[in-house]
């Protein structure tokens, strides 16, 4: 019992490093944020931060609009509307995370969990299998341990290990 | 001369044709005659293919611009080396190397096993040359590479600048060598469902085609990475495009079958996923193909536009459908006696291990089509680029590297309390002691604090079992510690092997992890001014020209200085192709094991002699391909000669004919 709550504790742990930390902090948009979160139209196919035509037709009025508008105080939200309005949502460089699109995003995590979840049920009825075979093949529990069986145990757990 | 080319791809199609019904009907009518002549045809087939690519490479370096794939791929200008890449630079072409490598390693598998699983080899050759006649159809009646032009152009168009890299010549082959090699493993996989042999043979004897399927998958994306690094002038290496996507699926896949083969091979378990996973290993080349040819997704590596997408979906689902039907028809006998002890063990370490590797390719995949499916569903264009995956990815790429670091040193069966505290004692004092002092350092970046002291977990837990088996033979054996650490390689080459890998695996996400600090900066200057970037000064000196008559290049001296001493001179350039009329940039960069400075001169006004730079400050960039350069010798130790795992493929053999005998009596 101890070691199946050390096992969830260590699981929601692992959980929130991996996750939660990162969402967790709330900080003011950068300008290069704002860049990496629009696509650059100029056919590059990478984000208006990383554009490698550094004369590029879009990209740099694009840099100069952002900083216009964060100087502005604009938020993220404002500045990607703006955006959106003008070159419709294949601007953004990922989908938004509202309607169809929220599909995007839940779907590899709720693909995993479905997974660990089947993995879990599956261990437990492999686990399940082991411990009838091994019930099966020892009648008795009042027969007194073998202490060769038990050495060689403890060494075979010590070898694999 | 290209007559020549096309008959060889016409007669080659009709050889695979007959050496897929002749194999068939050998196992129909058992009369190894027919098997044999399959075999024969098979091998007649990569003959032919042979020839026509010597055709194309003869139209190539001949310059034949009569023929259409020459005049649009190469120019009588263009530099030998880049003239025989030409051969895999386009749709056709690649379509002819891809099969001329095909063939080549069905050749080596024929040859293999000609005294071998003579019960799997006719199915495996039928497999292959099904492969190979879809390919040759392409090649013979859709995109035939020997098409004449009703004139000789003067000149060629030239290969695309962005192609002319010498990365670039190394690259695709390599890629193509692991995509191509995943057809073995699936071959003999089909082979074995079609069989009912389901024993351990066909994955012992495939194990080394899928180590070097996945070798060259992993060495295909760490020199396309490269490539694009120093050629796209972005500053990274990747970008999450499609083409980058399909070629990393099959890698997460492949990586999920090394790992649970074993369980396999040491318990019996887990059969009808192994399968799965090299069924989805196979599918996962063929689907990237599609994608790059398809023209269904745009990316910077895929081909033009063409109408291949149709032929290699009908191709995909012929695929899946063979494969999905045979393994539900094997279901019933692919169950195995599945035991396990407990959550805390080995197992259970690679089972999530599988979990998360068929994740990522998962969310790999999700986030490539999700633009399609949007546009299917809503009729709205959307892109998902590197954001998405970077969230979604990111966090499942570190736990992966938490599980590369469990895995290894996590017991076998069932791990005791005790034992987790012998085996994972130091690794977590050493990660948690690299995360504190980092933090102690002022790191505040969450990712790379977690990423450094996974890094420091994993390399701790692999140098302590070296550290451990080397100590055991020097007390045990009284031998010299290069001498131990030397032996127990050597008789073990698989599992240490595996930890080299590890150790590679390990060093590259150290030097991704790099990107989190990067410093950028763009600026325009006139001659002799300098600029500050990090800790460098850069002191912009003037360009010169140069000019050929293949490239007219502009080439910026920009002198580093460091505290006021000069340490380095750099000379990025910017280039203009003129057979394609295309200006690119040649980047500049100095690489350290601390950090690489990367300077792209992207423009040059002569009238006002100002330049401007983009200058790229990319820490740990080297690790990457450090930790590339370590998991190539990694897979060399795990491919090593090993007379252990010759004899288990020996017994898995025996006990298979045993039971063959066994069923027939």
């Amino acid at each position: 019992m101890r070691n199946r709550r050390l096992l969830v504790c260590w699981v929601c742990w692992v959980c929130w490093v991996c996750w939660v930390g990162p969402v967790a902090r709330a900080v003011p948009p950068t300008n290069q944020e704002m860049e990496a979160a629009l696509t650059c139209q100029c056919s590059c196919g990478l984000t208006v931060h990383s554009c490698n035509h550094l004369q590029c037709s879009f990209a740099i009025p694009a840099k100069e609009q952002i900083a216009e508008q964060l100087e502005q105080g604009a938020s993220r939200e404002a500045i990607l509307a703006s955006f959106v309005t003008r070159y419709g949502e294949k601007v953004l460089s990922a989908p938004t995370a509202a309607g169809f699109n929220l599909a995007a995003w839940i779907t590899p995590f709720l693909v995993i969990l479905i997974g660990a979840v089947g993995i879990g049920l599956i261990a437990r009825r492999w686990t399940k299998n082991r411990s009838s075979v091994q019930a099966a093949s020892s009648p008795t529990t009042s027969v007194p341990t073998d202490p060769y069986q038990e050495r060689l145990k403890k060494e075979l757990e010590t070898f694999e290990s | 001369m290209t007559h020549l080319g096309t008959l060889a791809l016409y007669l080659a199609s009709v050889l695979a044709v007959y050496a897929i019904v002749t194999s068939l009907w050998g196992v129909r009518t058992r009369r190894t005659a027919w098997i044999a002549s399959g075999t024969q045809a098979a091998y007649a087939v990569g003959g032919c293919v042979v020839v026509a690519s010597i055709v194309l490479l003869h139209a190539l370096l001949t310059r034949d611009f009569n023929v259409e794939y020459v005049a649009s791929y190469s120019s009588s200008t263009l530099p030998l080396h880049y003239t025989v890449a030409a051969f895999w630079g386009g749709q056709k072409g690649s379509l002819l190397f891809w099969t001329l490598i095909h063939c080549f390693f069905t050749a080596i598998v024929l040859f293999q096993n000609r005294t071998r699983n003579q019960e799997l080899m006719p199915y495996v050759t039928a497999t292959l040359m099904t492969i190979a006649l879809f390919f040759l159809g392409l090649l013979c009646f859709i995109t035939p590479p020997f098409e004449r032009l009703s004139f000789i152009p003067d000149e060629g168009s030239d290969l695309n600048p962005l192609l002319q890299n010498y990365w670039m010549t190394i690259h695709p082959p390599a890629l193509y060598l692991g995509f191509i090699s995943a057809s073995v493993p699936f071959a003999f996989a089909l082979a074995a469902l079609a069989t009912g042999k389901l024993g351990d043979v066909w994955i012992r004897t495939t194990r080394r085609w899928a180590l070097t399927s996945w070798f060259f998958l992993s060495l295909g994306n760490l020199l396309g990475g490269r490539w694009a690094y120093e050629v796209l002038g972005w500053g990274g290496y990747w970008a999450w495009d499609p083409v980058e996507n399909a070629a990393i699926m099959p890698w997460f896949t492949a990586t999920a079958y090394l790992h649970s083969v074993m369980i396999q091979e040491k318990k019996d378990m887990l059969k009808v996923w192994n399968m799965t996973l090299v069924i989805l290993t196979f599918v996962l080349t063929i689907f990237g193909t599609f994608l790059t040819r398809s023209g269904v997704i745009s990316s910077v590596h895929s081909f033009t536009q063409s109408g291949l997408g149709p032929y290699f979906l009908t191709f995909l689902a012929f695929i899946l459908v063979v494969s999905i039907g045979l393994l539900l028809y094997r279901l019933p006998d692919l169950k195995s006696e599945n035991e396990f002890d407990s959550l805390l063990s080995r197992e259970a370490a690679f089972l999530f291990n599988n979990l998360i590797l068929v994740g990522l390719a998962f969310a790999t995949f999700w986030g490539t089509i999700f633009p399609i499916l949007s546009e299917w569903v809503r009729g709205v264009k959307i892109t998902v680029g590197p954001p998405f995956f970077n969230q979604v990815n990111g966090p499942l790429g570190v736990m992966l590297l938490f599980l590369t670091g469990v895995g290894p040193i996590i017991a076998w069966r069932r791990a005791s309390w005790s034992s987790l505290r012998r085996q994972f004692t130091i690794p977590l004092v050493v990660g948690l002691a690299l995360g504190s002092l980092l933090f102690v350092l002022g790191y505040r970046n969450y990712y790379a604090v977690v990423i450094f002291s996974l890094a420091g977990f994993v390399l701790a837990g692999i140098l302590a079992e070296f550290s451990r088996g080397t100590r055991a033979r020097q007390v045990m054996l009284h031998e010299s510690p290069p001498q131990a650490l030397g032996r127990l390689v050597g008789k073990n080459p698989r599992r240490y092997g595996g930890y080299i890998v590890h150790v590679g695996v390990v060093l590259i996400f150290f030097g991704v992890a790099g990107a989190l600090f990067t410093i950028e900066k763009q600026i325009t200057v006139s001659t002799e001014q300098s600029f500050e970037v990090g800790r460098y000064t850069l002191l912009y000196t003037g360009i010169t020209e140069r000019d050929d008559a293949h490239i007219a290049a502009q080439v910026a001296t920009v002198r580093v200085l460091v505290d006021g001493q000069q340490i380095d001179t750099m000379h990025p350039e910017k280039r203009f192709y003129k057979k394609q009329n295309q200006p690119t940039t040649e980047v500049d960069i100095r690489p350290t094991l601390v950090e690489d400075l990367y300077l792209v001169l992207g423009s040059y006004d002569e009238p006002s002699g100002l330049a401007t730079f983009q200058v790229f400050i990319n820490p740990l960039v080297s690790w990457i391909w450090i930790g590339g350069l370590i998991l190539i010798l990694g897979t060399c130790v795990i491919m090593a000669p090993n007379p252990a795992e010759r004899q288990a493929l020996a017994l898995a053999r025996a006990s298979a004919d045993i039971r063959g005998q066994a069923v027939a009596e």
